[in-house]
């Protein structure tokens, strides 16, 4: 194969790697090229799987430092929480004359029916069930396994009023801000779901390393879905690719904790 | 340190081969056989862990090569010390890459 195409593969790969480290990644790609004699297709193609680390490292980066840490997730929803009651605070003296007990209490009301016709909806479109966790000798104790209950608690508590404060900002100017209450409460509660079924229930971190188990193919007689560790070596997590009658729902199991020193 | 005994085989592997000399990615690549799709990203890896660290070549000495300038890498201290555990947890390591004439220096 011509030189000229591998630089052009190595061009094509250039556009996965992020914008700042292209022109240096390149430079360094096209240099080794220049080394290798037999076989440059092949040293070629690895470097899509370079740019594509390098990408993929670059993002989970960026989503490290917002919600991969429990703390971080937790001060985001408060920070979030705080900001539109930051928002819903002026128009305060527009709601408050209403605010009279019975305006209060049909408040109340309304608030409580959006927030059940979300439960609702919630429970039509989406499992509740966050997965099986059963303890074996490995499980750590069990405040720390109600820890993960307790990061639930104060996530729910977070998230409720976030889309209530923007209901109220938006209500005096905005007619249907109770519909958008009610998406708010439907989409916050099912991220809410997603990113508790993503975390180790031991240090609360995203579980990792993605791994395919399986083809739908052989789903009759073998297992098909994904599975995950905790980098911490905390266990790992099964994810059947289909519900079954003998595994319908994600199933964690707790690991050695020697795990923790042969993990990547 | 946490890091030392996170160590993969494969990346102890390439540590190694850079602290034995080999300190460019395809000459990594020829020393331990591994494909180019694992070495480089195992670099970024060890580079983001400061276990080593790389420099661009003087442009001057490379046009003397008549060759384009490369990026080396060397090891780190505290590499050092990562493969220093790496090597009790896999013995044989140490002596998969004899040292490289120049690579020391």
């Amino acid at each position: 194969m011509p030189r000229g195409l591998h630089i052009a593969m190595l061009r094509n790969a250039a556009l996965l790697v992020p914008a700042p480290k292209r022109a240096e990644w390149f430079a360094e790609w096209k240099a080794e090229l220049w080394y290798v004699e037999r076989g440059a297709t092949t040293f070629c193609l690895g470097s899509f799987r370079d740019a594509l680390w390098l990408r993929s490292n670059s993002l989970s980066a960026r989503r490290t430092f917002s919600l991969e840490s429990p703390l971080r997730c937790v001060l985001l929803l408060a920070g979030l929480a705080a900001l539109v009651l930051a928002l819903a605070l002026p128009f305060r003296a527009l709601w408050l004359p209403s605010w009279s007990p019975p305006g209060t209490e049909q408040f109340v009301l309304g608030f409580v029916r959006i927030y059940l016709l979300s439960l609702l909806v919630l429970l039509t479109l989406n499992p509740l069930a966050l997965g099986e966790y059963p303890a074996n000798r490995y499980a750590p104790s069990l405040i720390i396994r109600l820890r993960r209950w307790a990061f639930l608690a104060i996530k729910i508590v977070l998230l409720v009023p976030i889309p209530l404060f923007v209901c109220v900002a938006l209500g005096s100017m905005f007619p249907p801000a109770p519909w958008i209450m009610l998406l708010g409460w439907i989409s916050g509660f099912r991220w809410l779901l997603a990113d508790q079924r993503r975390r180790c229930p031991v240090c609360l971190h995203f579980l990792s390393h993605p791994t395919r188990i399986g083809s739908p193919s052989q789903s009759i007689l073998g297992s098909y879905g994904t599975e995950l560790i905790c980098t911490r070596g905390h266990g790992s997590l099964y994810v059947p690719g289909a519900p079954t009658s003998w595994s319908s729902k994600q199933r964690w199991q707790y690991l050695d904790p020697t795990w923790s020193s042969r993990l990547p | 340190m946490a890091s030392e005994s996170k160590l993969s085989h494969t990346a102890a592997m390439i540590l190694q081969a850079i602290d034995a000399g080999r300190v460019y990615g395809f000459s990594v690549m020829e020393e331990t056989g591994l494909p180019s799709g694992t070495v480089y990203p195992a670099l970024r890896r060890l580079e983001r862990d400061r276990l080593i660290r790389s420099q661009w070549e003087s442009q001057t000495v490379a046009d003397a090569g008549q060759r384009p300038a490369r990026k080396y890498y060397r090891i780190t201290r505290s590499g050092k010390l990562t493969l220093a555990a790496s090597q009790k947890r896999y013995p044989l390591l140490v002596r998969l890459f004899p040292v490289h004439a120049g690579g020391k220096a």
